[in-house]
């Protein structure tokens, strides 16, 4: 049975301010022209939504401004869907702070629309939100009656279409060019605007009321914007007796490690951080993030990357209670498809990497990268080990196999194997290199040795 | 192996059957059959003298270059271009400059499969190799460990074997002369810019044999 039901909060983002319900509160747009949202107090000194700021101001110069903030706003709904989201599987969003949930599939699981229904508006009593809501058969429907404040409880085809027939029109939140062409015509009614040829009210009235009640009645559309909970792990173990050193933190870690695997498998995840809180007797608390190179999910893996992290940290404390949370996943099938790319040893031996990383830190586990650049000094780079590369180019030449961070003054050879060979590059950079490099047997040690232009030795390599 | 059965029956048992029960004595007979991966080194004369024709995968190698930069990496080069276009990372661990990415990729070593570690101390240096060997994703650890002890030794080889995977050291050179658990150990020097001098001071399953001179020009491509 095809059934939605629309929550509308009037007012939602005033009445999330915190404010006492004397002083004369009014929300108002971004540009600060026009009062949007009027708190009770306010209404009694006259003003009322949609009016200029300055009058309002004229009529109460006391009155307390707060400017929409939409981000916030968006925020707000996006809590109200998330408790709605204990009620239905499926949400979705109005901007025009409301929500629609799919309540056909519902009414089994709470016996009846009436109990559905009462649920619902007890949990927001307990919240102190104010609601109207509103009963159809298709979405457009139960967002009209829920802002005409239409309660009806029936699915009853005959009993909605009684309820639509008697909206009035004013209520239904249509823009003023709307409203002014309906009452210009006489209309006042839903049901007296459906009496008229639906093609002829698009093009005399508005293309989009035309689409509004088209949905009314006949496709079964659902709203866009489907709400999906955001995804978070977050569970916490509070401590009988206070650990006091780190290793008594980590049976309780692989118990939540546990969890979170298990919370990882249900939805094929996979994380790249965890973030630890201790809580002391005093605070401040304790913040780790632990960190891997690449994702993981396996138990085994995480505790054993988690039991390195661990010997790195120290206690400032004991610890009263541990709390493991993780807000960021990587679905796994992406893994996968990277898996299948050429370079892909890279995903088979991240493990390692992790535990390197883990033990060690990043900056100690790099891989070479050439670059090509004729310079030795710049001929390479060391890059984070989680880095593709691409393949490097072999440039001919002999070359020796250890190079020395910094070239060492070195005295002029007595014995030269092989050179010059010279190196002058660098012109578009600052570093220009101009070096005749020779191969340099002393001591039974085969150097590379190089002279630059200012006749100067330096020692720059082995060959090894 | 019927060398190595204890000799219970007549009570008291002979002190080199002792000897031999506790592993003490090697005896060419018990020599291992060898199952394992064995990569040519590239130089026919080196894989004339390596026990298996060539390096043999769970054997790690010490070596001890007379000086440094002697050779001694040069003789690697053809195994680890081998090694490194197999799927699996080389380590090297604590290197004891920056391996010149060019002088590599002429060798035919793709870099992208080096990894490079730089651990803080001996104790982080001796876990990555060990950790690099049990892995299962290195193809070869190169380590350079600036003290060595034969426990440590002992623990690499083992994590050497169970793995089957190559790894070469380059322990502290006052090490050379005490026992190690090791079953290769190569000297190695340079006589002049193309010939280097090796000597195995141990090989496990022949004798340690005389010096022999290497030109360091005749690798070939070890497939």
């Amino acid at each position: 049975m095809n059934a939605w039901l629309y929550l509308y909060f009037p007012d939602m983002y005033l009445h999330s301010l915190v404010h006492d319900s004397h002083s004369p509160v009014v929300v108002i747009t971004q540009d600060q022209q026009r009062v949007i949202q009027v708190s009770t107090a306010a209404k009694q000194r006259g003003i009322r939504s949609d009016m200029p700021l300055a009058s309002a101001l004229f009529l109460c110069p006391e009155i307390i401004c707060h400017t929409l903030n939409q981000e916030y706003a968006e925020q707000l709904l996006q809590q109200r869907a998330l408790w709605a989201y204990r009620y239905s599987a499926q949400i979705f969003p109005d901007p025009a702070e409301g929500l629609w949930l799919e309540a056909g599939s519902m009414l089994k699981l709470f016996g009846g629309i009436e109990a559905f229904v009462d649920t619902l508006r007890n949990s927001c009593e307990q919240h102190r939100w104010p609601v109207k809501y509103g009963l159809g058969l298709t979405p457009v429907s139960a967002r009209w009656q829920a802002l005409a404040g239409v309660n009806t409880l029936s699915l009853n085809p005959e009993q909605q279409n009684h309820a639509l027939q008697t909206l009035p029109l004013d209520e239904l939140h249509l823009n003023d060019m709307q409203l002014l062409a309906l009452q210009r015509l006489g209309i006042q009614r839903l049901g007296e605007l459906l009496q008229l040829p639906l093609a002829e009210t698009g093009r005399r009235i508005c293309p989009q009321l035309m689409q509004q009640l088209q949905q009314l009645h006949g496709q079964q559309k659902p709203p866009s914007g489907l709400f999906t909970p955001p995804l978070k792990f977050s569970e916490k173990v509070i401590f009988s007796h206070d650990a006091e050193h780190r290793n008594g933190l980590f049976f309780p870690l692989a118990r939540l490690l546990d969890s979170l695997c298990g919370y990882l498998h249900h939805h094929q995840l996979s994380v790249r951080w965890l973030a630890l809180r201790l809580l002391h007797r005093e605070p401040p608390e304790t913040r780790w993030l632990f960190s891997f190179a690449s994702h993981e999910y396996r138990y085994e893996e995480l505790l054993q990357l988690c039991r390195y992290q661990l010997d790195k940290q120290s206690l400032r404390a004991p610890v009263t209670e541990l709390q493991l949370s993780v807000t960021q996943f990587t679905s796994r099938q992406q893994e996968q498809a990277s898996c299948l790319a050429t370079d892909a040893p890279k995903a088979h031996s991240a493990s390692l990497i992790n535990r390197l990383q883990a033990k060690l830190s990043a900056s100690q586990v790099s891989v070479l990268q050439s670059t090509g650049d004729p310079r030795p000094e710049a001929s390479w780079q060391a890059q984070p080990a989680d880095e593709r590369l691409p393949d490097s180019l072999a440039r001919t030449g002999d070359w020796p196999i250890w190079l020395l961070p910094e070239p060492i003054p070195y005295v002029s050879p007595a014995q030269i194997i092989h050179g010059p060979m010279r190196i002058s590059s660098g012109w578009w950079d600052s570093q220009i290199t101009r070096r005749d490099y020779y191969q340099v047997m002393h001591d039974e040690q085969l150097l590379w040795v190089f002279r630059d232009d200012q006749r100067r030795w330096f020692l720059h390599g082995y060959f090894s | 192996m019927p060398a190595t059965q204890p000799h219970s029956s007549s009570g008291l048992s002979h002190p080199l059957d002792q000897a031999l029960n506790k592993g003490l004595v090697w005896q060419a007979a018990q020599q291992p059959c060898s199952s394992a991966r064995v990569i040519s080194s590239g130089y026919q004369q080196l894989n004339r003298e390596l026990p298996q024709g060539g390096w043999q995968a769970g054997q790690v190698c010490e070596i001890y270059p007379h000086k440094y930069g002697c050779g001694d990496m040069h003789i690697l080069l053809p195994v680890l271009a081998t090694l490194s276009h197999q799927q699996q990372w080389i380590m090297m661990v604590a290197p004891p400059a920056i391996p010149y990415a060019p002088a590599l990729t002429m060798a035919g070593i793709d870099t992208r499969r080096l990894l490079m570690v730089h651990p803080k101390d001996r104790k982080e240096a001796l876990w990555c190799v060990e950790e690099g060997l049990r892995s299962g994703h290195c193809s070869a650890v190169l380590g350079w460990l600036p003290e060595s002890d034969p426990n440590s030794i002992r623990r690499i080889q083992l994590a050497c074997e169970a793995n089957q995977n190559f790894c070469w050291l380059w322990p502290d050179s006052r090490y050379q002369n005490s026992t190690s658990a090791a079953p290769l150990r190569l000297q190695v020097n340079r006589i002049s810019a193309e010939l280097a001098g090796l000597r195995f001071i141990k090989r496990r399953g022949r004798w340690p044999g005389d010096a022999f001179s290497l030109s360091l020009n005749s690798a070939t491509s070890t497939g």
